[in-house]
């Protein structure tokens, strides 16, 4: 692709793979204070309007935020 | 020699003594009255005054709540005398009447973005721009991707949820979250209210059935908009009967 043979640059550049890498781990983890803000607008939208789907927003808050954590392992394993 | 006065002997159409034998008369009646127990404060009592604490349900004024039953769904956008809902700031004695979301097709613009973009990787799967990309990366954007589809739908799920507007028996409330970090709840008492109108323009709000109530105050803010609720004429007609409710309560001095 445009005369180049990206795939050797890549694959022989590891310092080019360890910024893609430095990347979305800390995009993961930004993601993680989101998942974090995500639950407390959560618990103060629950503390302003109480129904019985609350708990059941909570607990997706919750789930939201372990799937984020998840992530941010797995880019620090598999990357 | 002076006179005489003899009421028996006074012509009989003297004001003045017609008065007074009304007055003696009257009071001779209260006399027979007390000795035989007759309390008129008690007559009054058992005529069956209205009870100046008594709050009518919204059933017994309302033609429009009469019909409609108690709602135990919660995640829906029209709910009538909810159950086990409340809100802050709501008192003792108040009553949510009716609790009202934007109508599910407004959110269709989300759901559509959102399965578009959950397709996307699937159709650039092949793409050659990013076949260079070692395997784990692939994997590890696409996973990336599918999150952040998650936590977009979870917040425009929850903007949806959480954004409502409340009647109660008492006063309008609208709560409004803007973003992740603002939130503004006002409330009018249904005494200010001195104007509502109802807007619903488009073929697809004729068709659904949903559009704008603006409610016209005089409280601090001085209007009330519910934008996209579903049934909007039920709801000018629900306020309308509060308003009526509340000018029968000023009338026969029960306490709202």
């Amino acid at each position: 692709m445009f005369g180049l043979d990206l795939t050797a640059i890549l694959t022989q550049d590891s310092l080019l793979l360890l910024v893609f890498k430095f990347f979305f781990v800390v995009s993961a983890l930004l993601y993680c204070l989101f998942a974090v803000v995500v639950i407390r607008q959560i618990v103060v939208m629950k503390n302003t309007l109480m129904t019985t789907f609350s708990p059941w927003l909570q607990i997706a808050g919750y789930t939201h935020l372990g799937l984020a954590i998840f992530v941010l392992l797995l880019f620090l394993v598999v990357l | 020699m002076p006179e005489v006065f003899s009421s028996s002997q006074a012509p009989s159409d003297s004001p003045t003594l017609d008065a007074t034998k009304e007055v003696l008369r009257g009071l001779r009646k209260k006399r027979v009255h007390r000795r035989q127990g007759h309390n008129p404060v008690q007559v009054a009592a058992s005529q069956k005054m209205p009870d100046r604490h008594h709050k009518r349900k919204v059933d017994e004024y309302s033609e429009v709540m009469s019909r409609e039953k108690y709602s135990s769904n919660p995640v829906t956008a029209f709910l009538t005398k909810p159950l086990k809902t409340f809100f802050a700031s709501q008192s003792r004695e108040e009553e949510i009447i009716l609790l009202l979301r934007k109508h599910p097709i407004t959110q269709i613009r989300w759901v559509l973005t959102t399965l578009v973009l959950a397709v996307l990787p699937i159709l650039f799967i092949n793409v050659e721009l990013f076949s260079f990309f070692p395997g784990n990366y692939m994997f590890a954007a696409r996973v990336g991707w599918y999150l952040l589809l998650l936590g977009f739908s979870i917040e425009s799920f929850l903007s949806w949820f959480f954004n409502v507007y409340i009647i109660t028996d008492e006063r309008i409330v609208d709560v409004d979250f803007l973003s992740l970090i603002y939130r503004s709840i006002s409330s009018a008492k249904i005494d200010n209210i001195e104007d509502v109108s109802a807007e619903t323009s488009g073929a697809l709000r004729s068709v659904f059935d949903f559009g704008t109530v603006r409610v016209q105050t005089a409280a601090e803010k001085t209007e009330f908009e519910f934008e996209d609720v579903p049934q909007p004429n039920k709801v000018i007609a629900l306020i309308n009967d509060l308003l009526l409710e509340e000018e029968r309560e000023k009338v026969e001095g029960r306490v709202s």
